[in-house]
């Protein structure tokens, strides 16, 4: 078992077997090092102009994307007359949705109409 | 370079999105005169001729004015022939009012559709009935 007191002994003694270690040669580090310079993969590109103009056109179309959504009507969805308010005399008020053009129409029915196709 | 060129293309984007909200379309109205006449209608009136003769019963149809308004609409006012046609408001909930030789002949709130004309008539003409086409583009 090794006491306190051999410590220092020990250290002597390993102290004389310590060789200092080689020297690279100047030339041929630098030799080694272009070449590991040459194989590491270089740092990529800063994006092109293109490349930008690309990504803010998508960035463009995103954000305009929910304008455009709510501009959509709903499939199938007809006008709608909320409020109406005749202030002619009339017989009758025809509202009626034409299926083949997708249209609406508001009719006022007048004295006479008879012979006029309604 | 690239910061400006972003720039513009964010302000263009935007004046897109602006343009492409719910309203900025525009409401285009038509008076026409459907009749029984037997001369047709004109290529105008192409989109309401089937409307006039299916659900109407009207075989002719002439084009006599029109006008265009802005959605939304600000209290704007269109004169065709004889009637004045006032809208307010967004084509969601657009009010129009109708006065034929400065009296009022009806008032509506409606919501329109893109390219689903709406037809408001009956109004005695001289050979038919008057008829007001709104159509939003």
């Amino acid at each position: 078992m090794t006491t306190m007191q051999e410590w220092p002994d020990i250290k002597q003694a390993m102290d004389g077997c310590r060789q200092a270690p080689p020297l690279p040669d100047r030339d041929a580090f630098w030799a080694d090092f272009r070449s590991r310079a040459q194989g590491c993969a270089r740092q990529p590109p800063a994006p092109s102009p293109a490349r930008w103009v690309a990504a803010a056109a998508l960035a463009l179309v995103l954000a305009s994307l929910p304008f455009a959504l709510l501009r959509v009507p709903p499939a199938g969805a007809a006008n709608v007359i909320n409020a109406l308010d005749v202030q002619v005399a009339h017989q009758a008020v025809l509202i009626m949705d034409d299926a083949p053009s997708r249209g609406t129409v508001l009719w006022i029915v007048t004295a006479g109409d008879e012979g006029n196709g309604t | 370079m690239t910061r400006r060129l972003l720039a513009a293309l964010l302000a263009a984007g935007l004046a897109l999105a602006a343009k492409a909200g719910p309203d900025g379309a525009q409401l285009s109205i038509r008076l026409v005169e459907a009749s029984n006449s037997g001369r047709g209608s004109p290529p105008a009136l192409n989109d309401v001729s089937g409307i006039l003769k299916g659900s109407l019963g009207f075989d002719s149809c002439a084009f006599l004015a029109s006008g265009w308004v802005r959605l939304p609409a600000d209290r704007q006012t269109r004169t065709l022939a004889e009637y004045a046609v006032t809208c307010s408001g967004p084509q969601a909930k657009l009010s129009i009012a109708v006065r034929r030789g400065g009296k009022p002949v009806l008032k509506t709130t409606v919501s329109l559709q893109d390219g689903k004309p709406l037809l408001v008539g009956g109004f005695p003409a001289a050979a038919g009935k008057h008829v007001l086409v709104f159509l939003v583009q």
